[in-house]
Parts: structure tokens; C-alpha cells; sequence
């Protein structure tokens, strides 16, 4: 299963692809046309619908990440290093969507784009460790130390998890701005949620898609890194 | 009016981001093909 030299079927990614961008065009049309304006916020809290699902993805793909890499760590495979990296790029992608869509939403609500609040201020600082475990796996990968590169990567991936959890508790912990609607006692409106889990399918599904391409970019990168370096050696 | 605005800027860089990223990896996985390849059949002639 885990055999670096299998080529992927294709033409199953590209199913994947299809469901994926399809339950999201549906997720986007149901969210806009569907799902009634917010009585409060008004068009603006539809952002909602991307923000939430973007972020439930940050903190599922960065715990991939860490097994992965604590699998890596156990069993010495590669291809377990290349996933561990494609989970944390993914993942980087999505605490991407997460930073962007928060302060868009945060100026019409709150008056400002950004505020130190717990939640946000937590977000920001996985958001540099995802950032900072791409880079280092990069500049190990550029100086040819790649088993290095892995284990550091692997020790920067669980060292994100402490941060992953003290982010989802920092609303309940010191109360800050950020709301916390899914823990809400009056719910969520049916329609609402309806939106909200089509979404998170949605993003789910594109987020698997993305972690198999980039698994098999990483792994051809250094299968051709491997060729070159045993043609020039 | 001011809502809209917030909206529709958010809504754009969710669909664009994603859609760059998915790209930018397709274009990358062909062409780390295509020189895999081309690496193994020079040195298997």
C-alpha cells in the first residue's frame, strides 16, 4: 500500500476532483440562494459556511500530519514522511482560508480586521508553525539532508499539537471575542447546519483530494531528486 | 453595503485559493511525470 513505486490511479483522482468541486458547487448555491440571511449580521455571516468547515480541516489534516510522522518516526518508511508533508501542506492551505476569511468577517463585526483575542491570536501561531514545517522541510530538502529534514518535520508536527488543542479550548478557557456558536445551547438553525455539514463534506472531500495529489508530487520529487543525484554520483 | 463588500471579497478568495492550489499541484505532478520518465528511458537506452 505503501510502495513508493505504485502509480496512482489517475483517473480515480479525477473522480475524486469531480465529487469534490460538485458537492461544493451544490454547497455554494444551497449557502447563497437557500440559507436565509443571519438576522443580526446579514450577508456577511455566510462567510461562516467556509470559515468553520476551512478550520475544522486545518485541525484534521495537521493531526494526520502528526500520525504520519510518528508513524514515520516508528517504522523509519518514507512514504509516510511524504504524507505526514502533504497532511501539513493541506493543512497549511486551509489555516490559509482560516486567516484570510476571519478578518474579513471581523471588520464589518467587530470594527477591526484583527484583535488579540485568545482564539485568533492561538489560530495565528499554528498557522506560523504549519509555515515554518513547510520551510524547514524545504531548506532541509535543498541542502540534501532529507532524513534530517523528515525528522525535524516529524518533531515540529507534534510539537503543533498542544497548539491545535489549546486553540479549540481557547474560547471556553479565557472567553474572549470569538463566539462560540456549535457549542451554543439554542443550536443552530436546521437550515444553517444543513449548509454548514454539505460544506464541511465539501472541503473534506477537496482537502483528500489535494493531500493524494501532493503525497505523489512529493514522492516524485524525490524519486528525480534520487535518479539525479545517482546519474551525477 | 459595506456587508456585501466583506462578503463578496471572502467568498472570491475562498473559491480562488483552493482552485490556484489544486492547479499549481496538477501542473507540478505532470510535469515531475514526464521527467521521471524521460529520466528512465535515457537510462534505460
Amino acid at each position: 500500500m505503501l510502495s513508493p513505486d505504485r502509480k496512482p490511479n489517475y483517473s480515480l483522482i479525477f473522480v475524486g476532483i469531480c465529487v469534490a468541486g460538485l458537492v461544493l458547487l451544490g454547497a455554494l448555491f444551497y449557502t447563497l440562494l437557500a440559507v436565509p440571511f443571519e438576522a443580526s449580521q446579514g450577508p456577511v455571516q455566510k462567510i461562516f459556511y467556509f470559515h468553520v468547515p476551512s478550520a475544522f480541516a486545518m485541525y484534521f489534516f495537521s493531526i494526520l500530519g502528526v500520525v504520519l510522522s510518528i508513524l514515520f518516526l516508528i517504522t523509519k518508511k518514507i512514504a509516510y514522511d511524504y504524507r505526514a508533508q502533504a497532511a501539513m501542506r493541506v493543512s497549511l492551505l486551509f489555516a490559509l482560508m482560516v486567516i484570510i476569511s476571519g478578518p474579513i468577517w471581523a471588520k464589518p463585526i467587530w470594527g477591526v480586521f484583527w484583535t488579540w483575542d485568545p482564539r485568533l491570536t492561538l489560530t495565528f501561531t499554528v498557522f506560523l508553525i504549519l509555515v515554518a514545517y513547510v520551510l524547514a522541510r524545504r531548506s532541509f530538502r535543498e541542502r540534501g539532508q532529507d532524513f534530517t529534514g523528515s525528522q525535524v518535520g516529524a518533531v515540529l508536527a507534534i510539537l503543533a499539537i498542544p497548539m491545535m488543542v489549546l486553540t479549540h479550548f481557547s474560547v471556553k478557557i479565557w472567553r474572549g471575542l470569538h463566539p462560540s456558536v456549535l457549542r451554543n445551547p439554542e443550536g443552530l438553525d436546521p437550515q444553517f447546519a444543513q449548509a454548514l455539514q454539505l460544506m464541511i463534506l465539501g472541503i473534506f472531500l477537496l482537502g483528500g483530494v489535494l493531500f493524494f495529489l501532493q503525497a505523489r508530487a512529493l514522492e516524485l520529487e524525490a524519486r528525480i531528486q534520487d535518479q539525479e543525484r545517482s546519474t551525477n554520483g | 453595503m459595506d456587508n456585501y463588500f466583506y462578503f463578496v471579497v471572502a467568498y472570491l478568495a475562498f473559491w480562488t485559493l483552493p482552485f490556484i492550489f489544486c492547479l499549481a499541484l496538477t501542473k507540478k505532478l505532470s510535469s515531475c511525470e514526464n521527467r521521471l520518465e524521460n529520466i528512465e528511458r535515457s537510462k534505460n537506452s
